[in-house]
């Protein structure tokens, strides 16, 4: 099982997300935005999913979605790869 | 004799069914919004966004993110007009406005050296279409405009007004005050800049709620600046909508309300709502009108009309007639209403105004014919 989190801009924008989620077969989760990774929003969603990429199936329809991280761990620690991100979106500091 | 509530323009009475309960139900289970994912905050989250999505449907907005929550109309208003007006700006707005219009505009003519035109009503209460056009050829930078009068019961006709506005490239503020809940609106189609509304009228919510919209691509300065539980690293005010207008924790319990009622506003279908208001206000008129020396003011014709009827006696002062309604449990409003201009065009400035009779969905005819009994005799003896 593969796991990756989506960011957002907004809190209104992330429970958009879930609603459209949850008519899907993904397992999601709201999570606080883990702070290796760069967020506008105090909350993400993780997804947890047995595909290796699900970015095409998340944003080939209407979304706002900011970035989609894959999940993984290395030395006991969880890492975070971004494997998408909005066109012309800059980004706020992260919270590290 | 119990209460027979007739001042839904004020506030409506009773509430949606279940709006209580569900505002009970935040205090005891929500948190905040939007600051943590713990399950009290995500819970306050959603009620926020079930509140926004519903407003959203209810006004034909596709975008929930255009629309703002707050403490209601006057907050609204007062956001919308200080943030889009700047120094030596022209602003245009109709001579029978409401006071959460007209002190805002007062205070910036001191403040920002701007100029108000007001354009004439006509003696009924409606727009001028004349005058309108004429101030719209001194291209003012905002048009403000009354969807619906809290004191006429006149509908303007916005759509025509909003397009020549912008024709004449102004941008456009429409006050929805007495209009949202009580009227299908689609604010695609009628395309004004900013929509603003209250939650505890048409929308049958508690009071302290309402909010605005706001066009994708418009700009205001934001009225309060603060904390948004976004971009916190930050200390400049995001841009992103609807957070750039929601700083501070949000009226959680109260916006718990809106999002019932007007789920209940969605569900009973705002065509209903006015169906049962238009026959309630056309009883009213008709039964009014038959009694010797009542003066009814606002349009003749119905469909320029909302729910509300005001009205004035030729001999019997209207504080007396508002005395013996309390004194019968009968719940009206007496007076100018907040819009002194309005009264100016009808003629009831002088005399202290007019007694406004409103009835909303909850009201049936026995009340009304049993109300107008009670004018009767109060005029006849």
């Amino acid at each position: 099982m593969n796991s990756f989190i989506l960011t957002f801009q907004t809190s209104h924008q992330a429970l958009e997300e879930e609603e459209k989620l949850q008519e899907s077969d993904f397992i999601i989760k709201m999570i606080p935005t883990p702070r290796g990774i760069s967020s506008e929003c105090g909350f993400s969603i993780r997804v947890d999913s047995n595909e290796l990429s699900i970015t095409e199936q998340l944003t080939k329809n209407d979304n706002s979605i900011e970035r989609i991280y894959l999940i993984y761990e290395r030395q006991r620690s969880k890492n975070y790869e971004e494997i998408y991100r909005r066109k012309n979106t800059p980004l706020p500091p992260t919270g590290d | 004799m119990s209460l027979i509530y007739l001042d839904n323009s004020a506030t409506s009475f009773p509430k949606a069914p279940g709006m209580a309960e569900a505002v009970k139900e935040a205090l005891l289970t929500a948190g905040t919004s939007g600051r943590a994912s713990y399950d009290e905050v995500l819970k306050g989250s959603r009620i926020l966004y079930k509140c926004r999505t519903n407003i959203a449907q209810l006004l034909g907005v596709r975008n929930s993110s255009q629309i703002i929550l707050n403490s209601g109309a006057t907050e609204s208003l007062n956001t919308v007009i200080k943030g889009y007006v700047r120094q030596n700006m022209r602003v245009l707005t109709s001579g029978a406005e409401h006071n959460s219009v007209m002190r805002v505009l007062e205070f910036l003519k001191e403040d920002k050296n701007i100029t108000v035109d007001r354009f004439l009503c006509r003696k009924d209460g409606m727009a001028d279409l004349k005058s309108y056009s004429d101030f719209l050829s001194h291209s003012p930078d905002l048009v403000i405009l009354c969807h619906s009068s809290n004191v006429t019961g006149a509908v303007y006709p916005i759509k025509e007004m909003i397009k020549k506005a912008h024709s004449a490239g102004s941008a456009v503020c429409i006050d929805g005050a007495q209009s949202a809940g009580y009227e299908e609106i689609n604010l695609q189609n009628l395309n004004p800049d900013f929509f603003c509304f209250s939650g505890h009228k048409g929308l049958l919510g508690p009071a302290g709620t309402g909010g605005f919209y706001i066009k994708e691509g418009q700009k205001l300065q934001p009225l309060i600046f603060g904390g948004t539980g976004s971009r916190s690293e930050e200390e400049i005010q995001p841009n992103m909508l609807p957070d750039k207008y929601e700083s501070g924790t949000r009226n959680i319990p109260g916006l718990a309300g809106l999002a019932e009622s007007s789920s209940y506003v969605l569900k009973t279908g705002i065509h209903k709502i006015q169906k049962k208001e238009q026959v309630l206000s056309r009883m009213i008129l008709e039964n009014l009108s038959s009694i010797e020396g009542i003066t009814i003011y606002g349009p003749k014709e119905l469909e320029n009309r909302n729910s509300v009827v005001s009205f004035t006696h030729d001999s019997l002062d209207i504080s007396q007639i508002a005395e013996i309604l309390d004194n019968e449990g009968i719940a009206m409003r007496m007076g100018l209403h907040c819009t002194p201009s309005a009264h100016k065009v009808l003629g009831t400035f002088d005399s202290g105004g007019t007694i406004r009779l409103s009835p909303g969905y909850f009201n049936n005819e026995e009340e009304i014919m049993g109300t107008i009994d009670v004018i009767r005799k109060a005029i006849n003896g």
